[in-house]
């Protein structure tokens, strides 16, 4: 039943972009959605992406869910002295007009916690991004 | 008169070894000192990731810890150390995805991660100085005669301190001020006195991680207590299948002599048990791994080192100060069965004997006592170096090094040779360069007396 449930979410996978919030949206995109498959029975995951801002004004990523996972959270990395610190994001992540903000193994990323399932390569996962400005906007991210 | 040409000849070759030396002696003493305090040092560097608020709350189960950790720095975790008290983290070995090992620190109530470090932190840089390892194969050999170089030193110096028709000014007493050479001599005469011992020792005990002497030592002794006396009944006979019959995979634990779990030196170049894993069967949980470890009464902040690969084991180690209390338990991956259970009283006579050294050397045995007498080894080698170059500078001549005249009766080198030859057979490259140097001074010599 879990298995069919995430399938019908992969359905429209050949969009991978598509707002379900109003309209604004088309001054983000979002690309290179991707995560790693997890090992049965994994209570977490990781996701990456790349944000770009095309418009004229700030925005900011404030929240992130998905069906896939009980909850989604932002996770962000500084550097300092040689000292590695990984801290979860809670006033948002802002991304400047003209700017792309990119998460990936070597900086921030995603944290999926509480899987439905376990992530299997091919898949596509849903995932809601909340911004400030441009609202509710879906994304289908690959695991390979 | 034979016993003055001895001297001289003592004298020279004290000099010589102090020369090439010394300054690699304060450079361990240096780095060595620090790392004596090594986990003070960790928590000062690395307090903003190793405290966390103490809860009451359960703690989370490690293989939740595990995945968060993994996730966060898209890696493997080798393996995994609960923390011993309540306000500490979860501490991690992580093998990145481009291969570099990282050292990890975690929530133990929540599970996630706080931050990280390169492999070991600032002290494993501390401990690769010390052992020139950072510098490559051949700037570790060079340890090994210095330490080798260090031992002839202290012989020497017990000789040339040994007090002849004096009393007993310059001998326990140090004579004179600061500004007269007499007081930079007896300074390092009784500075040698006292710590002529812990620096043998030291050098003795440094040995066995060398990466030529210690390495075949290593494996050697390894063998020893792998095979005589016979393995511990706590051994499989899977696992004993698997490291005696030719032509069996070997995995010794420190395939990558830079980054591994910790194990104890005795156990390094053991082989691996392997796990029997039947087509289909799924590997235990790391949470299930540790609740196994614990019901055989080991520790619950034991190191847990992950199954490498679908034919590793679950390996719990157990290296508490004192070097008697250390344990290491092997489980199948798959049926959870233990496949060995090894410790101090199953090691042969030479294991132990060299693990003993290693944890004196290291200041853990025998509590603060041990701490402080290897602290005041350190710090006697630095004022040693000191004195010797005071000493010689008050009296340095021009032109020349200052070097004391070779002997001109030749019986007196046969005693020195005695000390040397037994030192160079035991450490065979220290052996090397002590005929490296004789043959150079002969030389020397000849060349000099030529044009009289």
């Amino acid at each position: 039943m879990p298995k069919a449930s995430l399938n019908l979410l992969a359905f429209s996978a050949a969009a991978s972009l598509f707002s379900v919030g109003p309209a604004g949206a088309a001054t983000l995109s979002i690309d290179h959605a991707w995560s790693r498959p997890t090992p049965p029975g994994a209570p977490t995951a990781v996701g990456y992406l790349t944000l770009t801002n095309h418009g004229h004004a700030p925005d900011r990523l404030m929240s992130e869910d998905s069906p896939a996972a009980g909850t989604v959270s932002l996770h962000q990395m500084s550097m300092a002295g040689g000292i590695m610190r990984m801290r979860p994001v809670t006033d948002g992540l802002a991304i400047a007009p003209g700017a792309s903000v990119t998460l990936d193994p070597n900086s921030d990323h995603l944290m999926f916690e509480g899987l439905k399932r376990p992530f299997k390569s091919g898949d596509q996962v849903p995932v809601v991004l909340h911004f400030q400005h441009a609202g509710a906007v879906r994304v289908m991210m690959v695991v390979r | 008169m034979k016993d003055r040409s001895l001297y001289a000849v003592v004298w020279r070759w004290h000099f010589i070894a102090g020369l090439l030396v010394l300054p690699i002696l304060v450079m361990m003493a240096i780095t060595g000192s620090a790392y004596l305090f090594r986990p003070e040092l960790d928590h000062l560097a690395y307090r903003s990731l190793e405290d966390v608020p103490a809860r009451t709350a359960p703690r989370a189960p490690l293989s939740g810890v595990v995945r968060k950790v993994e996730s966060g720095l898209d890696g493997r975790v080798i393996q995994v150390t609960p923390p011993d008290r309540p306000d500490r983290a979860v501490s991690l070995l992580v093998r990145g995805s481009k291969g570099q090992v990282l050292t990890a620190f975690a929530d133990p109530y929540d599970g996630h991660l706080i931050g990280s470090t390169s492999y070991g932190g600032i002290m494993q840089v501390v401990r690769k100085i010390h052992s020139l390892q950072k510098f490559g194969f051949w700037a570790s050999c060079i340890i090994e005669i210095a330490a080798g170089w260090a031992i002839v030193m202290v012989g020497t110096g017990v000789f040339l301190w040994w007090p002849r028709a004096r009393s007993g000014a310059g001998v326990v007493t140090v004579r004179g001020s600061p500004s007269q050479r007499l007081f930079w001599r007896d300074l390092h005469a009784v500075t040698g006195l006292f710590a002529g011992a812990v620096i043998l020792f030291l050098a003795v005990t440094g040995m066995p991680w060398s990466l030529f002497w210690g390495a075949h030592v290593q494996r050697w002794a390894t063998a020893a207590n792998l095979y005589e006396p016979p393995p511990p009944a706590q051994v499989s006979p899977e696992w004993l299948m698997s490291t005696t019959m030719p032509g069996m995979p070997h995995k010794p634990h420190a395939d990558d002599a830079s980054i591994r779990p910790e194990m104890p030196w005795a156990m390094e170049k053991m082989d691996m048990p392997t796990s029997m894993g039947m087509p289909g069967m799924a590997p235990i949980s790391v949470d299930q791994a540790a609740a196994i470890f614990r019901s055989r009464g080991l520790a619950p902040s034991a190191s847990i080192a992950l199954p490498d690969g679908p034919k590793g084991a679950y390996t719990a180690t157990w290296r508490p100060d004192r070097v008697e209390d250390t344990r290491v338990i092997y489980l199948d991956q798959y049926s959870g069965k233990v496949l060995g259970d090894v410790g101090f009283k199953d090691w042969g006579p030479a294991a132990k004997a060299i693990e003993w050294g290693i944890a004196v050397h290291q200041g853990q045995e025998y509590g603060p006592l041990n701490r402080f007498l290897m602290l005041a080894g350190c710090i006697a080698i630095v004022l040693l170096a000191v004195s010797a170059v005071a000493m010689w500078w008050k009296r340095r001549p021009k032109g020349s090094l200052g070097l004391p005249p070779p002997p001109t009766d030749p019986r007196a080198v046969r005693g020195l040779a005695v000390v040397v030859a037994i030192v160079g057979v035991i450490y065979p490259l220290v052996g090397v360069t002590f005929v490296g140097a004789i043959a150079m001074d002969r030389l020397a010599n000849r060349v000099r007396r030529r044009p009289a």
